[in-house]
């Protein structure tokens, strides 16, 4: 019965890719045709490759530099560790329309004091300019710092204490054992994350959609979003726009294990575990503080400020404040059924990624003679972390508005989507719990007489209970921000949080749009609440 | 072990499948009533109705509470969304047959064409108030089905703070002083907007587009969005603004409207969709809408359909909707706009 399992799967995942592929080489490959005969194709990829190669190169020296910087914390200051995981959980929407509220050329609060200094006081634009290729790439650049921190920091925790003194005790400075030490060893820790960060920057969605359509900035993810909400809808033109980006993702997998090579010569555990040498630095918690300012306080202040006024202004006074941005939130067509169908879709699609990622957890830890359904299983768990989401928003369209099973419109479309971006995170998380158990247990139970059955209600899933909890609560926190997926299995009436906050961003206005990110940070700030009762209060660390 | 795959497996059809039938669309499945008074009473039943137009959200939000008013028992939905966003929309739900609008108001030319081809988008409107002489329905319903509701007049908009002198013509906006601070619509997607650029041409002058282009306006995806920048300031002025900008005005936002001497007008219609989850109510929306308390509500500060409507139509003038021509749809075939779209970006995106 894995092999049903495994079915099921390759029919969420592999079904949707195999049909918008086939679909892009029909009619001699006339989707390739369309996509790759407009004239600034040669643009939109450059400025994808650009936007993924800056974007990783700052969040490599943003993460490793965190990364450090967190271990050498003052005790009192350790509570800062949480700021670079912060970004992911705060909405990605919300976020890069808080830049844009800071650094809009003309109206943003930061280019309004900045203009204020001698030397730009004669402009009455800029000097930065959001919308531009540069701030774009900067703005992704910060948000995927987070996770090649996540990466990175896992890393430094498994480099023993003993290599530092080593290098302490040859008379090595702090600069200098980071460089010589710390940095080698954790090759293999930059490598995954470096592979992961390219991976998210090349399907980057939501800052080139948000904010480069003022100066014509297109990557390969806007395009696919194009293509498949035009009219006459092209999803051939959008398969094919996406094709380099899972080729890409299938490339980075395989050259992250031919980069990493052969393991055994990373592993740095010992007696003790990593603890720098010099103690703790007040420079740990500038940097570290400096990034949370500029990450997160700073887009969140000017989200606030605009949405505390009638109209997005430049010029504010105390008599401009008002309340009303907060009260049309409940008054506004769609805002409470939005927060309602992104909890319900959330939870739903947790609900059901549990079973599922126990059942492939099983299959990999424990029938090692099923070696072929092994690897299947492997391969179609991991390709939806190596895929943007879009791609499978656009997958999920295009299968779901045909027969057999029209979902259009329906809240099942959003939740199966939701459960295949899930999948990984389901998977690994019960995958680590299973092998960390080993097999010890569940021989005893046999030994003493119980079956199969009363074994997994007695033992294994009691075993297990601490990571569903923490994964059920880190995939709800994950999908309550997902937007680029559910862009496009929306239908106009069937809204999630992040989407709706976009079509206001286009189509209505901006002020409403600042008390609707507050609004979703509020939602899943509450999940993160719950999510800590629940899991722990280093739940976000198990990221 | 083989028995927990057994037991996921299972677990993950059961759920998927009782999620995707608990999770469908609450397609009523009804159809059109007899009399009117039938079709009132079925609306009723019906109890909700859902209309996708690119108005001014303003303007569809008074929609929503005057008739809501007037028919207690059904509550109006609407989607704003620009013809790009909800165009795929329309064509998706009847090409699924999964509706979930029942009524749809538009400004392509092009598309309201191709749809009367095809005949399969609309049903016959039965509207009593088409009937109306005051309406004028011989120059305001296209084969019974389309049927004109409001219009526009684009004209020229400013922040009153960074051009407290305004705007007195469109080649005012052509000064250097001007340079990046003038915000224009991207026509991708959008038929209607590649006939006013072509309008701009003939009634601004010839080659008005070209020197716009010179002054690097910024790019923006709707009408709605240009004003909005006006009233932050992000831009100072705008060629295409539409008249939702005096709404913004009267919120106090710091933002100003002239129509130029040769005024580019561009007429909104509407049709209840074939595929309407809710065809009484769609019918009963659409005969509301062509009210004067209906045209009060969607046509402030814009062109009504209805002469004599206060707050709607041009100071000194007594133009109505149906005034208004609607664009020549062999000039906005797919393909000729494509092209222009093509041309348009490569002068003012590089």
């Amino acid at each position: 019965m894995y092999a049903a399992l495994i079915l099921v799967l390759a029919y969420l995942v592999v079904w949707p890719l195999f049909k918008l592929q086939s679909l892009a080489f029909e009619n001699g490959a006339a989707g390739y045709r369309s996509q790759y005969g407009r004239a600034d194709i040669v643009t939109t990829l450059q400025t994808t490759a650009a936007l993924a190669f800056f974007s990783l190169v700052i969040a490599m020296v943003c993460g490793t530099v965190l990364a450090f910087a967190t271990t050498r914390l003052p005790r009192r200051m350790g509570f800062l560790r949480l700021v670079p995981i912060l970004p992911i959980v705060i909405p990605s929407v919300a976020n890069v329309v808080g830049f844009a509220f800071l650094l809009s050329p003309g109206p943003g609060y930061i280019n309004i004091l900045l203009r204020m200094l001698p030397w730009w006081s004669d402009l009455n634009s800029g000097p930065v300019n959001v919308y531009s290729p540069t701030w774009i790439i900067i703005i992704t650049g910060f948000s995927l710092t987070s996770f090649v921190y996540l990466f990175v920091s896992a890393g430094m925790q498994n480099i023993s204490g003993e290599h530092l003194e080593a290098a302490q005790i040859a008379g090595s400075t702090t600069i200098g054992t980071f460089f010589k030490v710390v940095l080698p060893l954790l090759r293999p820790s930059l490598v995954y994350g470096a592979g992961v960060a390219l991976l998210l920057g090349l399907g980057q969605f939501t800052a080139p959609l948000l904010l480069g359509q003022n100066e014509g900035v297109k990557v390969l993810a806007t395009e696919m979003y194009l293509r498949a909400s035009e009219s006459p809808i092209n999803f051939a033109a959008a398969a094919a726009a996406g094709s380099p980006l899972v080729i890409m993702g299938i490339l980075v997998v395989f050259g992250q294990r031919a980069l990493l090579g052969n393991q055994t010569r990373f592993v740095t555990h010992g007696g003790k575990s990593f603890s720098p040498v010099g103690g703790s630095s007040h420079w740990a918690t500038a940097i570290v503080a400096v990034y949370g300012l500029v990450a997160l306080i700073l887009p969140l202040a000017g989200v606030i400020i605009v949405s505390l006024t009638p109209f997005w202004s430049g010029t504010l006074s105390w008599d401009l404040f008002t309340l009303s941005n907060y009260r049309a939130l409940v008054t506004t067509p769609g805002i409470v059924d939005s927060v309602v169908t992104s909890v319900v879709t959330s939870i739903v699609a947790v609900l059901i990624c549990v079973p599922i990622g126990f059942g492939v957890a099983n299959l990999m830890v424990r029938r090692q003679d099923l070696r072929i359904l092994r690897t299947v299983a492997d391969l179609i768990t991991a390709l939806p972390m190596g895929i943007p989401a879009v791609i499978f928003g656009v997958g999920f369209l295009l299968t779901y508005t045909e027969p057999p099973l029209i979902l259009y419109g329906t809240k099942a479309v959003i939740i199966l989507v939701y459960v295949v971006l899930m999948i990984p995170f389901a998977t690994r998380m019960q995958l680590t719990a299973l092998i960390s158990m080993g097999d010890k247990y569940e021989e005893a139970s046999a030994v003493s007489g119980a079956g199969p059955v009363a074994t997994m209600a007695r033992i294994t899933l009691p075993m297990l209970r601490p990571t569903i909890l923490s994964s059920i609560a880190l995939m709800f926190i994950l999908l309550t921000h997902e937007f680029a997926a559910s862009l496009m299995v929306r239908s106009a009436t069937t809204q999630v949080m992040g989407t709706l906050l976009y079509d206001h961003w286009s189509n209505g206005s901006y002020t409403l749009v600042a008390a609707m990110a507050i609004l979703m940070s509020a939602v899943t700030g509450a999940g993160v609440a719950v999510a800590m009762l629940i899991g722990g209060r280093n739940v976000l660390e198990k990221l | 072990m083989r028995f927990t795959g057994t037991v996921a497996a299972i677990a993950v059809l059961v759920t998927t499948a009782a999620v995707a039938s608990a999770c469908g669309s609450d397609d009523t499945g009804s159809e059109l009533a007899g009399s009117w008074g039938e079709i009132v009473a079925a609306a009723t039943d019906e109890g909700s109705v859902t209309i996708y137009s690119n108005h001014a959200p303003a303007n569809l939000e008074s929609l929503k509470t005057a008739f809501e008013s007037e028919y207690p028992g059904i509550s109006l939905n609407y989607v704003r969304g620009t013809d790009s966003d909800l165009i795929p929309r329309v064509e998706v739900e009847n090409q699924t047959g999964s509706g979930v609008a029942d009524v749809h108001m538009t400004t392509d030319a092009g598309w309201i064409q191709r749809s009367l081809d095809s005949g399969g988008y609309s049903v016959e409107v039965v509207a009593p108030a088409i009937d109306d002489p005051a309406y004028r329905a011989e120059d305001g319903v296209l084969d019974d089905t389309f049927f004109v509701t409001s219009a526009t007049s684009i004209g020229l908009a400013w922040n009153t703070e960074n051009v407290p002198a305004g705007l007195a013509s469109p080649e005012d906006l052509l000064d250097p002083r001007f340079d990046g601070k003038v915000g224009v619509v991207n026509p991708a997607g959008f038929p209607a907007v590649v006939h006013i650029y072509r309008r701009m041409d003939i009634d601004y002058g010839e080659g008005f587009v070209d020197r716009l282009a010179g002054v690097n306006p910024r790019i923006y995806g709707s009408a709605p969005a240009i004003t909005q920048a006006l009233a932050s300031g992000e831009i100072w002025a705008a060629p295409g603004a539409s008249m939702d900008v005096l709404a913004e005005r009267d919120k106090g936002a710091p933002v100003d409207f002239a129509l130029p001497a040769n005024p580019i007008g561009i007429p909104f219609y509407s049709h209840v969709l074939a595929a309407a989850p809710h065809p009484n109510a769609g019918q009963v929306l659409a005969d509301f809408m062509l009210t004067p308390a209906g045209q009060a509500a969607l046509s402030e500060n814009y062109i009504a359909a209805l002469p004599d409507v206060p707050g709607t139509g041009v100071e000194g003038s007594d133009v109505v909707a149906q005034d208004i021509d609607l664009a020549d749809p062999e000039t906005l075939e797919a393909a000729a706009v494509e092209e222009y779209v093509a041309a348009w970006e490569r002068r003012f995106l590089g």
